[in-house]
């Protein structure tokens, strides 16, 4: 599904972000990509869902490189791939039903089948009631199912999420994981970036530790939360 | 396949969302080619008074004092077969002066006739002023002609001067027009600047570059037409308001009821719809789509 040889990313006048990065996701897994602010988890994401290009090493994504896809291919890379943020990046003059349909109205499917998925998904998330509701009359955690919804409305082979419990209180965390880890059950792979131990601890789950932008471990969570 | 009819309902949620800055983009439009309509129209308004003078005019072939009057009609004739003619003996032409002077013509107690020429005029109405100045020009081999005369020099002159002003016209209308472009897609630019957490969105989950785009240039397009619209009726009720009294002072004859015709008034659309266009893709391309 995701696979990095010695990758490396260096942004102009900050140095490198990522240093020799070598790893690989298969389909169906759950993988956290943890470590400390600026350790690269970010840019790690950004690289995967082409934000951002390598400055060297190979990438492939869906066992296509992605510095050989071209500004044209890069929409049709992200079709295949849900993202969730810290930040939810929900717009807020947008109803969430509108938000969830973006996905699918990109894909160009009828009114009428995006009102079908967008129901389906947000009844999963435990929403459906809230369509007509702006973002900013909704909690942090509301607002992150949202996210989630949108992110898995397209039925994505991937789903990445950067620090996506960050701004959630305990129990919304644990929502907004469960979330994700019904996906995974579905068959999506998921890729976590975190920074929060208590995640890796009570989802065992592998666990890709990086440091200054260098893989320092790769493992399970009990090993890596051991290590800690 | 995205269906035309999703681009046209985010292009019209769009200007719902931003009033602003669309009255802005389409007032813009709306002024640049009502300018260039009034311009237009007074420009092609003059070019058809002039053409109708000229089409008015009537040759003149003043004879030398010895010569047959007669034998100059019929020289003439035969020059400009199916033209009327008139013969004018200095004593017609005497005439026509005095009743031309009103009050004046007292001055002229105890003129002879003889004072004036004898005349040969040709009438040619409808005559575009090329073929009238090339008429005038082979009636100078009437027999006995001295001098002939179409009234060309103040209409030459007329015609130098709206030949300069169609120049200046283009160089003005090239100028508003690019001037409008920028002034519109800095407008636009501000309306996909307060979009942008949009357009990465819709780029996060898959959009492609052109999947953005449409709606913005739809929604040019849309300004451009409405305020091209609207300045297409704005010139109307001008030229309605302008032409009576145009009339009174000139010639009602002389005065064509429309001076915008309909292919000036549809360029103008047209031009305001590509205006609007041309703006929205301005303000696309400056601005940074990201990744």
């Amino acid at each position: 599904m995701i696979q990095l040889f010695h990758v490396y990313k260096e942004y102009a006048g900050e140095g490198l972000a990522l240093v020799d990065v070598s790893l690989q996701v298969p389909k169906g897994e759950f993988v956290f990509v943890t470590g400390p602010s600026g350790a690269g988890k970010s840019t790690l994401l950004k690289l995967v869902f082409c934000a951002e290009p390598p400055s060297g090493g190979q990438l492939l994504v869906f066992g296509r490189n992605v510095a050989k896809l071209g500004p044209s291919g890069v929409p049709f890379l992200r079709r295949n791939i849900g993202v969730v943020f810290q930040d939810f990046k929900l717009l807020p003059d947008r109803t969430v039903a509108e938000n969830v349909a973006f996905p699918l109205e990109v894909r160009g499917l009828a009114a009428a089948e995006v009102r079908r998925r967008v129901t389906a998904i947000l009844r999963s998330v435990g929403l459906d009631h809230k369509q007509r509701r702006f973002p900013l009359s909704l909690s942090g955690g509301e607002q992150q199912r949202v996210a989630v919804a949108r992110a898995l409305v397209a039925d994505p082979a991937l789903l990445l999420a950067d620090e996506p419990t960050g701004n959630l209180d305990p129990d919304r965390t644990l929502e907004v994981m469960d979330l994700l880890e019904d996906a995974n059950a579905r068959g999506t792979t998921v890729v976590v970036a975190t920074h929060d131990r208590s995640l890796l601890q009570r989802y065992k789950k592998r666990v890709i530790a990086l440091e200054a932008g260098r893989v320092i471990s790769d493992g399970d969570s009990i090993r890596r939360a051991g290590t800690s | 396949m995205v269906r035309p009819s999703y681009f046209l309902s985010r292009a019209l949620d769009a200007l719902r969302r931003s009033p602003t800055v669309a009255l802005v983009a389409t007032l813009t439009i709306f002024v640049a080619v009502f300018v260039t309509g009034l311009f237009a129209g007074a420009l092609g308004g003059a070019e058809r008074l002039l053409e109708r003078w000229a089409g008015d005019l009537h040759v003149s072939v003043y004879l030398a004092p010895d010569a047959d009057l007669s034998a100059a009609r019929d020289a003439a004739a035969r020059i400009a077969p199916g033209l009327r003619l008139e013969a004018v003996t200095p004593e017609v032409a005497l005439e026509r002066l005095r009743a031309s002077l009103g009050p004046g013509a007292a001055a002229l107690e105890g003129v002879a006739p003889r004072v004036l020429p004898a005349s040969v005029e040709v009438h040619a109405p409808g005559l575009p002023l090329p073929a009238v100045r090339e008429l005038a020009s082979r009636l100078e081999a009437v027999p006995g002609a001295e001098q002939v005369d179409y009234g060309g020099a103040w209409v030459e002159r007329l015609e130098a001067l709206l030949r300069r002003a169609r120049v200046a016209g283009l160089v003005l209308l090239g100028t508003l027009a690019a001037a409008t472009a920028v002034l519109a897609s800095n407008t636009l630019r501000l309306a996909v600047f307060a979009r942008r957490d949009e357009i990465e969105i819709m780029k996060l989950v898959g959009a492609t570059d052109a999947f953005v785009a449409v709606p913005f240039l739809l929604e040019g397009l849309i300004e451009g037409l409405v305020g091209a619209g609207l300045a297409v009726l704005g010139l109307l009720a001008v030229q309605a308001a302008l032409l009576p009294m145009l009339g009174e002072a000139l010639s009602a004859r002389l005065v064509r009821s429309d001076v915008l015709p309909t292919p000036v008034l549809l360029a103008l659309l047209g031009g305001g719809a590509g205006l609007g266009l041309v703006a929205s893709a301005l303000s696309l391309r400056r601005f940074d789509r990201g990744p």
